[in-house]
């Protein structure tokens, strides 16, 4: 009896173990702080921004630190990028936008990186896509039937949790000045067996970016609007933030921001032509005198 | 017509508002701008309904203000300068009390609103002939009617393009309208002797 109990003691952990009952997270991350202001760089102070509209903007996601990590493939950047960038397009103001791939910025690159980006591409601002998403892996107790050897096959004991904000903020180059960012995040859960976990891992990071990426398009038209709500007011964004000033770009005039126009239409002047006609007969029959 | 009886005083201040328009930085000093009136650069309560957006803007504006300028001119002068300043200035306190969203206004639709309730007052209280009071009338009610439906719908009517950003304000159409009518009353009531007899008074010819 004695020796059944250390033998339970013993073989339980072990199976368990063996069974894959396990937890753990991976992590993909990119910083558009870390890359404008790697370590040890002196913060650059931005100046008044002075935007000349329609703008161009250039869209690019941070690069990461360690690529060798990074298994977000540049195809499916390229595919979201696309799509932030049919966001931007059409709106008031914003001429063309590119996308730009993340070969052409380097890790810690910096306002100098966006210089030469800004030089190529002939872009004004940047958009830059930063992302932060956490895989959590668990196995359930269901994980005990992969010591069968088939249950490895058909019972889905591993539990995938995907959790993923996105943020993309607009830099005008020019005056190093963050002018406003926009949010999505997504939370995706899975389950698989652990003969596929690997494959299924992979396809719900994907969906984590793509779902996070619609929500920043949603959000992206509050983030517009509200920029414009602070820029009509003549800062980025309030008080103590630098001044902002927007021109035309063809006649350089200052573009008017929450205008107001008093403005008559031709319906008043047809009235207007005809009431002074109708006056000057009237005054002519009466044969009025002249105005004191 | 001599002299006396040309209407200088329109000629002289659509000619400054058709100068104000044409300068070549678009009239920025000139515009109303709530910031720059909190700055202490008062004047553009008045000079912002002297510029305009754009050059139908103005076109259209500063006609409307020169056939009704003279037409009310000739009428009475003093009635003319009334109808401009009333306007004037309760364009400019509605601008910047009751639209705290408007950062810049441009236009001189308010003193041209004016003129339009001034010059149609007086033809409908000609009396005579009646045909000409009731066109005056319909004219104030359609105008009247316009400005309110623009106001509670928020969306102008027959509108040309305006630059981004920039939407016409009804309201200042109303107000300019009001400050017409004030001008025809107060006239009415506190005529003078040089008015009299020449329509110093709507209607009063």
């Amino acid at each position: 009896m004695r020796r059944r109990t250390i033998g339970s003691v013993l073989v339980g952990p072990s199976l368990l173990l063996v069974a894959g009952c396990y937890s753990g997270a991976t992590q993909l991350r990119t910083s558009a702080l870390a890359y404008l202001y790697p370590k040890g760089s002196p913060a650059i102070p931005p100046s008044d921004v002075q935007l000349k509209v329609p703008v161009r903007v250039g869209v690019a996601f941070a690069p990461s630190g360690a690529t060798w990590q990074d298994t977000f493939t540049e195809p499916q950047k390229i595919a979201l990028l696309t799509r932030l960038a049919d966001a931007f397009r059409g709106r008031e103001g914003f001429e063309s936008v590119q996308v730009i791939p993340s070969n052409y910025l380097s890790a810690g690159g910096s306002f100098d990186d966006l210089d030469r980006l800004a030089a190529a591409f002939g872009i004004d601002l940047v958009a830059l896509v930063s992302y932060d998403q956490f895989q959590f892996h668990d196995s359930s107790r269901w994980s005990l039937a992969y010591l069968t050897i088939v249950g490895a096959y058909v019972i889905e004991g591993e539990e995938n949790d995907t959790r993923t904000l996105m943020d993309a903020t607009i830099f005008d180059i020019a005056s190093r000045s963050m002018l406003f960012h926009a949010t999505g995040q997504s939370r995706v859960r899975a389950e698989s067996t652990p003969i596929d976990a690997s494959k299924v891992n992979r396809e719900k990071r994907e969906e984590g970016f793509e779902l996070a990426m619609s929500d920043l398009i949603r959000n992206l038209d509050s983030a517009v609007a509200g920029f414009q709500k602070q820029a009509a007011r003549g800062t980025v964004r309030g008080p103590g933030t630098p001044k902002i000033e927007v021109r035309d770009l063809e006649t350089g005039a200052a573009r008017p921001a929450a205008g107001g126009a008093g403005a008559l239409a031709i319906p008043e002047l047809a009235g207007a032509a005809l009431l002074a006609l109708l006056g000057l007969a009237a005054r002519r029959r009466r044969g009025a005198g002249p105005a004191a | 017509m001599d002299a006396r009886s040309f209407p200088w005083v329109c000629a002289a201040v659509t000619a400054a508002c058709a100068a104000c328009s044409a300068l070549p930085d678009g009239g920025v000093a000139l515009e109303y701008d709530r910031a720059g009136l909190c700055a202490g650069s008062i004047w553009r309560l008045l000079t912002g309904q002297m510029v305009h957006w754009t050059a139908r803007m103005a076109w259209i504006d500063l006609s409307t203000l020169l056939l009704l300028g003279a037409w009310v001119e000739g009428r009475s002068r003093r009635r003319l300068v009334l109808a401009l300043a009333l306007s004037a200035a309760l364009v400019g306190a509605g601008v910047h009390l009751l639209l705290p969203d408007i950062e810049r206004y441009r236009g001189s639709s308010g003193l041209g609103s004016a003129l339009f309730v001034a010059g149609a007052l007086d033809l409908a209280s000609a009396g005579r002939p009646r045909w000409l009071r009731r066109l005056a009338l319909l004219g104030l009610l359609l105008l009247a009617a316009k400005a309110a439906a623009e106001y509670w719908t928020g969306t102008p009517l027959f509108s040309g393009p305006l630059p981004a950003g920039v939407e016409v304000v009804p309201l200042v159409h109303l107000l300019g309208g009001l400050g017409g009518g004030l001008a025809c009353v107060v006239r009415s009531r506190r005529p003078s002797t040089a008015d009299q007899g020449t329509g110093g008074k709507c209607g009063g010819a």
